[in-house]
C-alpha cells in the first residue's frame, strides 16, 4: 500500500500501526479500537494527519474523521452533525478534485442532500431522509440510530470499506449525553470488519474505568499514543520554534522538550506564549520565566483550565474543596492518599467527597487505585496544580509566587551544575566537568580525574580503581539514562581524607536494582555481552550511593585516602 | 579498528600473539574477538593475549574476554594472558576471570608454557 508517505514527526511506530490496520480493513479484517493517552500528546493531530494521508493516498478505503469539538444542545443536534460530517466526507472522497477545496458547501443537511442527488448516491439520500423524518417527529433515538449506522451502511452500499475515527470520545460523559447511554447505541454498530471504529480520548485511566466498559470491551483493542520520543521531540520543538520565529538553540530545545515530557500540546502552547513575550529565548532562565508566566497567567494556564476543567461543571461551593484536595495531593507528592485522609483534611462526608474526586479523575488530574488517590504523575501538571493552589487558595501575588517556584525549579533542574558538585565543607577543592554523551568520552573523565588527584596524595592503586569506577559510571549514565540533554555532569571534590565523585545525568532515571539484577545474570558467561558496571563500581569504591532525582540519576562515589595522616 | 584501540597479530611457531593496545571497550572487545575467531578458523590452537599496552578495560571489554575464554573451553584451545598491570589483574580477580585462565608475566614465559605438553 502506498499510503502515508509523509511521516508525522516522531510517529513512525504509530503510523506503521495505522498502515497495518488500514490494510486489514481493506481486506475485510478491520477491528474496532480505542486510542488513549494523556492530554496534549497529539492524538488529534495524529488522527487528522492519518485521515488526510489516507484520504489523498488511498482509493480503496474511505477515512472519516469526527470530533466532539462543539457543545450540542440535544441528541438530535448531535445526530445531525454526526450524519452531515460522515455523509459529506463520503461524498467528497469520490470527487476529491472537485469538492475537497470547497468543503463549506457540504456542512448542512440541505447541502449534502443536494450533492448526494447530484452524485446519485441513494444511500446518502436515504440516510438524510430518515434523519429529516426523525427530526420532524423529535425522535432522538431514531435519529441517533440512523446517524451511528451511517458508516456501516455507506460501506455496504459503496462497496468500499470505511474507517470511522471518532475523536474526544470522553465527551459522551458530559451533557447532553450523560445518562443517555450513547455508548450502548454505538455498541450496536460495532464489530463490522468493513466499517470499524477508532475512538480516541482521554484521560486514559478514566476512559478505561468508565467509558470503555460501556462499549464492548471484549471486542475493542486499546492503542496507546505515547509521548514523542526524546530526540524526535527535541527536533520537533526546535522546528516549531523556527515556524513561530522564536530563536531557540538546539540545546534548549533538547532540555525543554524533555522537561515537557514529549508532550507536543504543551510545547506548542508554551512556544506560542513565548512568542508574545520574546522573539529570542537565549537562556534556560529566560525559558523558565516564560514557562512560569505562561502557567500563571498565559497560554499554558488557559490550556489547562479549558482542557482539564472542561465538562467538570462544578457548583461554586465545590471550588474550595477541589482546591484543598488538590493541595493535599500535591503536598503528598508520590505518596498515595487514602479516602479517609482526604475526608479528614476536607472535613467532608464520603457521599460528598467521592463525586468531587470523580470530577478530578475525569479531568485527568487525579488517579485512583484501590481506593487510594494521587496526582497524575506529570511534571507540568503538578506545576499547574501548584499555580492553582497558590493563586486561588492562598491568593498569592504572581510575582512572588513565580519567583518562589522558579527558585525551586532551578534547583530541580540544577542547570548551573551545583547539584553535581559534591560538598567540600570548605576544606577542599571542587571541580565540575560536563561531558557530551559520545563514544569513549569516559576517557576524558578518567584523565581529568588523574589530573585532579594530583591535588591529593591518593595512592596510585586507589586512583586506578577510581578511574575504572568513573569509566563504569559514565557508561551507565550513557547507556541507561537516555539523557535528553545528551550530557553527563561530573563533580569532583578533593578533601584530605577522601576524593568524592558525583556523576549525574538528566534523562529517564534508571533503576540501579534492575541493572544489578541484570548484572547477576551477566556473571553467567553464557549471558549476553553486557557489563558488570555497578558491581565493579561498588567493588572499586569505598562508598557508593545512587539517587533517583526528578530529572534523572545521581551517583555518589567516595574513595578514602589511605594516606590521610600524611595529607593532614 | 577504533580510535582508542589497536590489536596487532604476530606468530611464533604455532602460537598466535595478540597484542592489545589502548582502551578495551565494546568496540575493542569486538575487534579482539573477531581476530581471535579468525585465527581459530585458520586452525590455530594456542594464543597469547598481551595486555602490556592496555590503558583501561571496561566491563563490556571484560565480557568479550569472557566470551573468548568460553570459546577456548569449547574448542579445546590454550590461551594465556600476559603483562597485566596491577589494577587489571585485580579487576580480573574481582570478576572471576583469573580462575579461568593462565596469567603470566611475559610473552616469553607464555611461549615456553604453550610450547610444553
Amino acid at each position: 500500500m502506498k499510503i502515508l508517505e509523509q511521516p508525522l514527526v516522531g510517529r513512525e511506530a504509530e503510523i506503521t500501526r495505522f498502515q497495518t490496520e488500514a490494510s486489514n480493513i481493506i481486506q475485510g479484517r478491520g477491528e474496532d479500537a480505542f486510542l488513549l493517552s494523556r492530554r496534549g500528546m497529539g492524538k488529534s493531530t495524529l488522527l487528522q494527519g492519518v485521515k488526510d494521508l489516507l484520504f489523498w493516498g488511498e482509493k480503496e478505503l474511505v477515512p472519516i474523521y469526527f470530533s466532539f469539538s462543539r457543545t450540542y444542545t440535544d441528541l438530535l443536534d448531535f445526530a445531525e452533525d454526526y450524519l452531515v460530517s460522515i455523509v459529506s466526507q463520503f461524498l467528497v472522497f469520490d470527487q476529491k478534485e472537485r469538492l475537497a477545496l470547497r468543503p463549506d458547501t457540504l456542512t448542512s443537511i440541505s447541502g449534502i442532500k443536494q450533492e448526494a442527488e447530484r452524485q446519485g448516491k441513494d444511500v446518502s439520500a436515504e440516510l438524510i431522509m430518515i434523519h429529516q423524518k426523525a427530526a420532524a417527529n423529535r425522535d432522538e433515538k431514531k435519529a441517533l440510530r440512523n446517524a451511528l449506522s451511517a458508516p456501516q451502511r455507506m460501506a455496504q452500499a459503496g462497496h468500499k470499506p470505511v474507517w470511522m475515527m471518532v475523536d474526544h470520545i470522553q465527551a459522551i460523559e458530559t451533557p447532553p449525553f450523560f445518562g443517555k447511554d450513547l455508548a450502548g447505541q454505538w455498541r450496536e454498530v460495532l464489530g463490522s470488519p468493513w466499517a470499524p471504529h477508532l475512538f480516541s480520548g482521554e484521560p486514559p485511566g478514566y476512559l478505561l474505568k468508565i467509558i470503555l466498559p460501556a462499549f464492548n470491551p471484549l471486542q475493542i483493542a486499546v492503542w496507546d499514543c505515547p509521548p514523542l520520543p526524546v530526540q524526535a521531540g527535541a527536533q520537533w520543538f526546535h522546528s516549531l520554534g523556527e515556524q513561530y520565529r522564536i530563536r531557540i538553540t538546539s540545546d534548549l530545545a533538547d532540555i525543554w522538550s524533555g522537561f515537557l515530557e514529549g508532550n507536543p500540546g504543551l510545547a506548542t502552547v508554551l512556544l506560542l506564549d513565548a512568542r508574545r513575550q520574546t522573539p529570542e529565548i537565549e537562556s534556560h532562565q529566560r525559558f523558565m520565566a516564560c514557562y512560569l508566566k505562561s502557567l500563571w497567567q498565559g497560554g499554558l494556564g488557559r490550556w489547562f483550565e479549558s482542557e482539564m476543567l472542561q465538562g467538570m461543571k462544578t457548583d461554586p461551593g465545590e471550588g474550595p474543596y477541589l482546591l484543598k484536595a488538590l493541595h493535599f495531593l500535591w503536598k503528598s507528592g508520590e505518596t498515595v492518599v487514602s479516602l479517609a485522609e482526604l475526608q479528614q483534611v476536607l472535613a467532608l462526608p464520603t457521599r460528598h467527597l467521592q463525586p468531587l474526586l470523580a470530577l478530578l479523575e475525569r479531568a485527568g488530574l487525579v488517579r485512583e487505585s484501590f481506593g487510594n488517590f494521587q496526582l497524575e504523575n506529570s511534571r507540568v501538571l503538578r506545576d499547574w496544580v501548584e499555580v492553582l493552589v497558590r493563586k486561588h487558595l492562598f491568593r498569592e501575588e504572581a510575582e512572588r509566587a513565580i519567583a518562589l517556584m522558579g527558585k525551586r525549579l532551578e534547583e530541580t533542574l540544577s542547570f548551573s551544575g551545583e547539584k553535581s558538585q559534591p560538598s567540600t565543607s570548605g576544606q577542599g577543592l571542587a571541580f565540575t566537568l560536563v561531558l557530551p554523551i559520545q563514544q569513549d568520552s569516559e576517557l576524558v573523565a578518567a584523565r581529568a580525574l588523574e589530573q585532579i588527584a594530583t591535588y591529593s596524595n591518593m595512592d596510585e592503586a586507589g586512583l586506578e580503581k577510581m578511574k575504572l569506577a568513573l569509566i563504569e559510571a559514565c557508561i551507565n549514565a550513557r547507556e541507561h539514562s537516555q539523557s535528553f540533554e545528551k550530557k553527563i555532569r561530573i563533580g569532583f571534590a578533593v578533601r584530605p581524607e577522601a576524593i568524592e565523585v558525583v556523576v549525574e545525568d538528566r534523562g529517564q532515571a534508571f533503576d540501579p536494582l534492575a541493572v544489578q539484577a541484570r548484572l547477576v545474570r551477566n556473571l553467567d558467561p553464557s549471558s549476553q555481552k553486557r557489563g558488570q558496571g555497578i558491581f565493579l563500581i561498588k567493588a572499586l569504591m569505598d562508598e557508593v550511593r545512587f539517587e533517583k532525582t526528578e530529572t534523572g540519576t545521581r551517583l555518589h562515589m567516595v574513595k578514602k585516602n589511605p594516606n590521610k595522616e600524611q595529607a593532614a | 579498528m577504533t580510535r582508542n584501540f589497536k590489536v596487532s597479530r604476530t606468530f611464533r611457531g604455532d602460537v598466535v600473539f595478540l597484542r592489545l593496545e589502548g582502551y578495551l571497550n565494546n568496540q575493542g572487545g569486538e575487534e579482539v574477538e573477531r581476530q581471535f575467531k579468525t585465527e581459530v578458523e585458520n586452525g590455530h590452537k594456542k594464543f597469547v593475549l598481551d595486555f602490556c599496552k592496555i590503558a583501561y578495560i571496561n566491563s563490556i571489554g571484560i565480557s568479550f574476554l569472557v566470551g573468548i575464554l568460553e570459546t577456548t573451553r569449547k574448542e579445546d584451545l590454550r590461551v594465556c594472558f600476559t603483562s597485566l598491570s596491577g589494577i587489571n589483574e585485580e579487576l580480573f580477580e574481582m570478576v572471576g576471570l583469573k580462575k579461568d585462565t593462565i596469567v603470566l608475566r611475559s610473552n616469553e614465559e607464555a611461549f615456553e608454557f604453550l610450547s610444553g605438553p
